[in-house]
């Protein structure tokens, strides 16, 4: 293998050496190149010097040092950081030969026309300008003032990334948007807006003439396809034909109208908006959890594309949706529409119980970087996160900006009713309930003699524990009066003893305590309405929503989340800490609820990831050893059934308490006693000892009365509450309806009220509160954090640092420096991805990326006009959308003209429409279309493939991706997706021809015709398919030839009856043989084997066989046949 | 397409009814062949890779891969990793630092239940686990140093099929296939076999997906024992009729085609229907392995009691197969006991008794993958086929509750065989407890580059520009392991 360039590729030890050639090369080149510096250094002009120190130095510097310098790789043998270096050569001979330009293997090079070497390697071309520059300067001599290598101070000089990323914002996406007027044309009449005078001016002067008009009904098929993604019906066709045979222009302005303002419209743009936000219901990896309410967003997209929210709102309801001062209500849904926008944030992927959680938590970061910044800027800061962008203004501390503000949020399901829904009757309930204490501890009071009455009753259960509060009384009455002195010591010291191991427990070393009953809490985070009451003092207590039964429990002091309503959601969150060890405690009730630790955000459970269901409506003390996660940072989440960010339940009603969390130094230290409460706790003043049940009977009404009256004050102590807890849950105290009399009205009102309080909607979002700035990390390396970055926006285009506090992550700063008016690139890139979806190729070709490696805009005015014409019309995407589709070019004819097809290959200048391939939500659609079946109802839960439902509404599951999808290119969903792949391979073919979804999907749309035509003729039948299918009338060749199709379709008949005959005969030939062999136990019987398999096989054919036969018999056949055979004709796949 | 074996009623619309010696032959392997994601011929495929069969970058040593994966992870010390400080340590604590395991409930050290032997004429130790893969000792050569850097499957996997941890990355049969195209007409360049309940590791068909890369380079998932080897291959009614239907669909779009001119995605598309006949209507010989003599069975343990087994089998014959027309990179995959914890997606994840469940999977992969080796060895196809044995990880030397092993990334063994390889070596270390590979460890990006090496490529050059940049198999990584090769 011969290599021009060989010098600038990698060494390559299997490559055959050339040697003479180049030695005699190199010493032409070197007695050329001495022969130049003795002329041209000497030659060379201070203008010349000046030119190498302002446009070659740098380049030089930035893109060539690293792999040509005695400093760095020397790739090649070739230096090129000085003069002498250079006129060295390299490996294989001289980069440079000053005077000649065009034959310098450097810059053959670096216009990327050498077979092998392109260089920089592994990297974008250099600017066009850039190459000129080299061009030149070669030209003139190459004159280069460096005698000798750099040294280090001057390296770190030229390639100071200020340096860098000054020159590479003049890249053109970074440079302000123009206004530029609409340029005049020579053939004025053909233009219909200012989009035909930019794309027509471009034409003329390329000598290219644009193609006639398309036919009104292949037009009109294609405009819904881009506007609504669904086929026309032919009515509607028909009636556009003919409007257009009037007037062209107001018919496509008509119809644009009434497709932009139907509902289908949104479903369609939506599919694209999500393939950018590389939406999906499950996470991905082992087991592929779901996303929680995924769906929602999708919902949202769709309803906010079809009431055309400016794009602004939506980007800053996509970066702080949440966040929003003034958000978007939806009154009728009685939704905060801005909140689902943040929902993207958990479109991540997520592993299966990572070992190194921070790793993880930095991928998931990292995808969200990417999202956010190729979807919204189409720029790739992920890039940056182990240096500075290799080609573009993007420094590796923006990376780090940006990971700061995401990493401090955390993944969450959040509820998106408004503010006044989810507090919807609470005042009313607070009130009513503090009637119902009044009401019921009036009663209680009546009743502590009749409670201590059933207590003297009372046979404990063996299987069931005895409440702290009775077992004084269980106790004491089992043993003979004599032993009762002892008795009532020992339950005396082992309250004691309960207190102070308590006691100890909390007096240990810990590395965090949190009492959640004081002011901790406040360094906490809470969200639901659940917890709007913050901690409560004890004697709160549940009302039951149902039943006969009233008062459900009565608490100590806590936090809890159902004092209302256990509708009511609640999460709590604990502030981030470092786990060095050391074991945690959090001492908690519930039902449904669930508790755990958090390690870097990571939102999965497992063995390593524990996780406590709480089903019990007494308080416990859970507890986890964190020596597994010595330096993690971690936190503590405390959430109601459906509130955690991923793995939920399905409870509506759930509720958590929390009183305290330990986290404390010695995982073998001090245990805290199993909560409890004692009739000691009550009887601690009294040191008299009851002799008899009589005198305990006394002490326990004496006690219980204590509690009603202070239950009935509001003045509980905890002690207090836990012992009438007990009395409560036994119902001794009256505790139904039926016996609470005065209180039935109130608890009926209650119920009322608390009917009517709405179950959250739910949907994935993130959670603020505890804000940090991100280490950045060395290479990459999670494990080498480096200096500190700010959280601010892009160093290219505002780097100032943002100040959110240590509150707030900078979101909400983060969106509004994505749609600030000093920023070049939001709105280009949106009007850019209408454009690709209108037209099939972007005015940038690369919509995700305007970097180096993206490309160049086709006509960069145009984009500009438009992206001003955007900003002008208030950010509607609609209007942009109608702009294109009413514009001449979009209504070309698909066929090339004259020698466009030559001299534009690619239709770079819209001489035409670009024909292309439907994608696989348009054809799945389509199909289901035809079936006239198609379920138009819009948004709800995820359906599967085989569903009536528009493709939009598919579930993506990323493990099992729906393959009649996968197969026409819908994209892997694992980062921004602005372009889908449109390949051609034989597996669609073989999905339209043979898989018995389409096949029914086909002869259900043959069989609908035929319903409904039953007068009608072959010929009408035949022109309404065409008609559904493509939107025109068969030629007559066709009608013809399909017809024909038609009736040939059951010829097959006679063969598949003989076929069939052989296939019985075989059958039973096999059958006949497999019964002739004995079967022997324990020993295998290979030939056997084969033979049954063969029977099962002939058997199954022969079952086949009498299907397709009865098919064949029935009259529709040929028409299913037909059907079959028109959606597998290309044009039904195809727009043009 | 043969006459002989003959769908001739598919072939065309005059054909005679199917005789009943066509019939049988179409039993034999149900009605279709391949259907093929990515299948390719010449000019059928748009988009910027060409598939035809390309030149490598130099000569290769191998032209094809056979990829035996044994997902869940097998366990090193088991099997190619005698320690017999193991034996000497049973029950004492790790003395070195211990990682984070997934289960964290780790025991004390325990040594192999198998016995190591010297093997071959090399030597080469290897357990009584693989007594059959003992006998091809010397065409092997254990990669003592395997590395990875995920501890749990599904990152494992994708990392060691992708070079990443994450679905969206092409799978490196789909990189081979791009790098070099097929040299089969007829079948794609990359196919993963499955047999019985074989399962898709953990992470999902991503793990053979084509990322960004072309379609056509996507892994066809073909089930060596199923009628219906491929989706959607068999045609649903007479292939006289479909014929005649493609005939007719042909008209319409040769129509299409007058009318729009020319555009080469559009005939592509036309072409693919052609191909997609083809591959449908030609005969299955493939998956038909009645030709295969007495021999052949019994070498690989076609007929084995053991169903899992006799499946197993199946798929390394029809690796053979495959190679032999030209397919360029074929998975296997192996069939779970559900002992364990090693379940459908990875049958080797023994956390609980290593003993009876990896002597299940080895007995299932043993004598199946060592019939493939002597085979190809004596069908001269092993010089230019590569085979790979490898798992996502190893497992721990010390125990996981009492009689399992857990997940260990951080050092284990994987074997090549063929395709230029030294046979009968090794190469690099574990510690004295197998736990950390201490000397040359040895990467995913290592293994690829040197696979890719094989192939005739180089993996700093087999670039694809996506999502910003040029994106390898390798990522920024990767060294040749230059010692392993002849």
């Amino acid at each position: 293998m011969i290599e021009r360039n060989r010098w600038l590729t990698t060494e390559n030890t299997e490559r055959t050496e050339n040697s003479e050639n180049h030695f005699f090369v190199r010493s032409l080149c070197a007695l050329c190149s001495l022969w130049f510096i003795c002329c041209s250094v000497h030659a060379a002009t201070p203008e010349q010097i000046e030119f190498f120190e302002k446009r070659i130095r740098p380049i030089l510097a930035q893109e060539c040092y690293e792999c040509h310098s005695a400093a760095g790789k020397k790739k090649g043998g070739l230096l090129l950081d000085s003069r002498p270096g250079w006129q060295e050569g390299g490996k294989s001979g001289q980069a440079i030969l000053p005077g000649n330009a065009k034959e310098s293997p450097l810059i053959i090079a670096i216009r990327h026309e050498g077979d092998e070497a392109k260089m920089p390697k592994n990297g974008a071309k250099l600017d066009d300008n850039v190459i000129r520059d080299f061009e030149q300067w070669v030209n003139m001599g190459a004159p280069d003032p460096r005698d000798a290598p750099p040294s280090p101070e001057e390296i770190t000089r030229d390639t100071d990334w200020n340096a860098v990323l000054q020159r590479r914002k003049t890249r053109w996406c970074f440079q302000p948007v123009q206004n530029p007027p609409p340029p005049a044309v020579k053939d004025a009449a053909w233009p219909k807006n200012p989009v035909d005078q930019f794309l027509l001016a471009k034409m003329e002067s390329e000598n290219l003439r644009p193609a006639a008009d398309a036919d009104a009904r292949v037009f009109f098929r294609r405009l819904s396809f881009v506007l609504t993604g669904l086929p026309p019906t032919p009515d509607d066709t028909d009636a556009f034909a003919k409007s257009a045979a009037e007037n062209i222009q107001s018919a496509v302005e008509a119809a644009a109208d009434k497709m932009l303002a139907s509902p289908r419209f949104g479903e369609r743009w939506a599919r694209h908006w999500m393939d950018w936000m590389r939406y999906a219901d499950s996470h991905g990896s082992e087991g592929d959890p779901q996303i929680p309410f995924a769906w929602r967003y999708r919902d949202y997209l769709i309803r906010a594309l079809n009431a055309d929210i400016p794009y602004p709102q939506l980007v800053r309801e996509h970066i702080a949706g949440d966040l929003l001062e003034t958000p978007r209500p939806n009154k009728e849904m009685g939704i905060n529409e801005s909140a689902l926008g943040a929902a993207h944030y958990r479109m991540v992927l997520h592993g299966f119980t990572p070992t190194d959680a921070h790793d993880e938590e930095v991928t998931f970061t990292d995808n969200q970087i990417d999202t956010v910044s190729k979807a919204f800027l189409g720029i790739t800061v992920s890039c940056a996160r182990c240096h500075n962008h290799k080609f573009d203004a993007i420094s590796q501390a923006d990376f780090y900006a940006l990971f700061g503000i995401f990493a401090s949020c955390r993944p969450a399901t959040i509820d998106v009713n408004l503010p006044e829904r989810q507090k919807l009757n609470v005042d009313r309930l607070s009130d009513l309930k503090g009637k119902i204490r009044n009401s019921v501890s009036g009663a209680w009071l009546k009743s502590v003699d009749e409670a201590v009455a059933k207590l003297k009753t009372f046979q404990p259960d063996k299987k069931q524990p005895v409440p702290g509060a009775l077992t004084a009384w269980t106790r004491l009455s089992a043993l003979p009066p004599e032993k009762w002195d002892a008795e009532w010591k020992k339950l005396r010291d082992e309250w004691q003893n309960y207190s102070s191991q308590l006691q100890a427990f909390r007096a240990q070393d810990t590395f965090q305590r949190w009492d959640l009953r004081g002011e901790d809490l406040k360094k906490w985070g809470a969200d639901g309405a659940g917890l709007l009451r913050g901690s409560t003092p004890a004697g709160e207590f549940h009302i039951n929503h149902d039943g006969e039964r009233v008062i459900a429990n009565v608490f100590p002091s806590g936090v809890y989340s159902h004092l209302l309503s256990d509708k009511h959601r609640g999460l709590l969150g604990s502030p981030i800490f470092p786990s060095e060890g050391g074991k945690l405690w959090i001492r908690v009730r519930g039902s449904k609820a669930h508790a755990r630790y958090v390690v870097r955000n990571y939102p999965r459970s497992g063995l390593i990831y524990p996780k406590a269901d709480l089903n019990s409506d007494a308080d416990q003390w859970l507890n986890w050893d964190l020596n597994y996660w010595k330096g993690d940072t971690l936190h503590v989440e405390i959430a109601t059934d459906q509130d955690q960010p991923i793995e939920i339940g399905n409870s509506d009603r759930s509720y958590f308490g929390v009183t305290e969390v330990l986290y404390v130094k010695n995982s073998g230290g001090i245990a805290p006693p199993a909560p409890t409460v004692s009739l000691m706790a009550l009887c601690a003043a009294d040191q008299s000892v009851p002799k008899t049940p009589d005198e305990l009977a006394a002490l326990y009404s004496a006690a219980l009365r204590r509690c009603v009256e202070d239950f009935h004050n509001g003045k509980m102590n905890d002690d207090e509450a836990e012992f009438l807890a007990a009395f409560v849950q036994k119902d001794w105290l009256p505790n139904s309806l039926k016996t609470l009399p005065d209180a039935a009205p109130l608890v009926a009102d209650y119920r009322k009220l608390e009917a009517e309080v709405p179950v959250p909607t739910r949907a994935p979002g993130v959670m603020e509160g505890f804000a940090f700035d991100q280490a950045l990390f060395t290479r990459g390396n999670h494990k080498q954090p480096a200096q500190i970055v700010p959280r601010r926006f892009l160093d290219a285009i505002d780097p100032k640092p943002y100040q959110p506090g240590p509150a707030r992550s900078g979101r909400r700063e983060l969106a509004e420096s994505i749609v600030a008016a000093n920023n070049p690139l939001t709105n280009r890139v949106i009007v850019n991805r209408l454009w690709h979806y209108v037209f099939g190729e972007g005015i940038v070709s690369t919509p995700d990326n305007f970097g180096k490696l993206g490309e160049a805009p086709t006509h960069p005015e145009l984009l500009d006009f438009l992206t001003t014409k955007f900003e002008a019309d208030g950010s509607s995407m609609k209007k942009t959308i109608r702009l294109l589709v009413t514009s001449r070019a979009f209504r070309l004819d698909h066929a090339a003209p004259n020698d466009a097809a030559t001299r534009d290959p690619q239709n770079k200048w819209l001489t035409h429409y670009s024909s292309r391939r439907l994608d696989a939500e348009a054809i799945r659609d389509s199909l289901l279309s035809l079936t006239g079946k198609l379920d138009l109802a819009v948004g709800g839960g995820p359906v599967d493939g085989g569903a009536n439902r528009r493709s939009v509404y598919l579930r993506v599951t990323r493990n099992n991706l729906d393959p009649f999808m996968t197969a026409f290119d819908f994209p892997v969903p694992s980062g921004p997706r602005g372009k889908r792949d449109a390949t051609n391979v034989p597996a669609q073919a073989l999905a339209m021809l043979n898989a018995p979804l389409v096949n029914r999907w086909a002869a259900e749309w043959a069989r609908r015709v035929l319903a409904e035509s039953k007068s009608g003729s072959d010929d009408d039948r035949l022109r309404r398919m065409f008609s559904e299918a493509f939107a025109r009338t068969p030629t007559d060749a066709e009608v013809k030839e399909s017809l024909a199709f038609v009736k040939s379709a059951g010829d097959g008949l006679p063969s598949a009856n003989s076929t069939l005959a052989e296939f019985e005969l075989m059958a039973n030939e096999l059958r006949a043989k497999v019964s002739a062999i004995p079967e022997k136990k324990d020993t295998p019987q290979p030939e056997l084997a084969a033979l049954k398999a063969d029977l099962a096989k002939a058997d199954e054919q022969v079952k086949e066989q009498r299907e397709q036969l009865k098919a064949m018999s029935s009259p529709d056949f040929g028409w299913i046949c037909l059907a079959q055979a028109l959606i597998n004709a290309k044009e039904f796949i195809y727009v043009r | 397409m043969s006459a002989e074996h003959g769908c001739s009623a598919h072939a065309s619309p005059s054909s005679p009814p199917l005789s009943r010696r066509d019939a049988l032959a179409r039993l034999s392997s149900g009605f279709g062949l391949l259907a093929l994601a990515g299948l390719m011929n010449d000019s059928a495929y748009a988009g910027p890779a060409d598939a035809k069969a390309k030149a490598p970058n130099f000569k290769p040593r191998a032209k094809n891969v056979i990829f035996c994966y044994m997902s869940g992870g097998v366990s090193h010390v088991d099997t190619f990793d005698p320690k017999p400080r193991l034996i000497q340590d049973a029950g004492k604590p790790m003395p070195v630092p211990v990682q984070r395991t997934q289960f964290n409930n780790n025991g004390t050290i325990m040594p192999t239940q198998w016995e190591f032997k010297n093997r071959g004429q090399s030597g080469l130790p290897i357990s009584e686990l693989l007594p059959y893969t003992a006998k091809c000792a010397d065409d092997i050569c254990v990669i003592r140093s395997m590395t990875s850097k995920f501890s749990e499957h599904a990152q494992g996997n994708l990392f060691m099929h992708t070079g990443f941890p994450f679905i969206g990355y092409p799978s490196a049969g789909a990189w081979s296939s791009y790098g070099l195209g097929s040299e089969s007409e007829n079948l794609p360049g990359y196919v993963v076999l499955r047999s019985g309940d074989s399962g898709v590791p953990h992470g999902g068909v991503g793990n053979f997906g084509s990322g960004f890369l072309p379609a056509v380079h996507e892994a066809s998932l073909l089930t060596a024992d199923k009628a219906e080897a491929l989706a959607n291959i068999r045609p649903r009614e007479l292939a006289a009729l479909q014929r005649r239907k493609l005939d007719f669909i042909g008209q319409l779009d040769k129509q299409f085609v007058a009318a729009n001119g020319a555009d080469s995605s559009i005939e592509t598309a036309i072409q693919n229907y052609e191909l997609a006949w083809k591959m449908q209507s030609s005969v299955p010989d493939l998956c038909d392995i009645r030709g295969e003599n007495a021999a052949t069975r019994a070498l690989y343990g076609l007929d084995d009691p053991e169903p899992k087994k006799a499946a197993y089998a199946r798929q390394c014959l029809t690796a053979r197969r495959l190679v032999e027309r030209g397919v360029r990179f074929v998975e296997l995959t192996c069939l779970a006991y559900n002992i364990g914890g090693g379940n459908g997606a990875n049958p080797w994840d023994h956390h609980g008794e290593v003993k009876n469940g990896h002597g299940k999977m080895g007995n299932q992969i043993d004598q199946p993958i060592a019939g493939l080796l002597t085979d190809l060895k004596a069908r001269g196809l092993l010089e230019h086929t590569l085979v790979i044995w490898a798992g996502e990880f190893g497992r721990t030397p010390f125990s996981q509750g009492g009689n399992g092993r857990d997940h260990n990334p951080y050092g284990f063994s994987i074997w090549m065989a063929g395709g230029g390889v030294k046979g009968g070596t090794t190469y690099g270390a574990t510690d004295e407890h197998g736990y950390y590979a201490v000397e040359k460890p040895c990467t995913v990006y290592d293994m690829w580059a040197t696979v890719l090496h094989i192939l005739g490529m180089n993996h700093e050059n087999l670039t694809y520009r996506y999502s910003g940049r040029d994106i390898r198999l390798t990522d920024v990584h990767g060294h040749v392991l230059k010692e392993i090769l002849i």
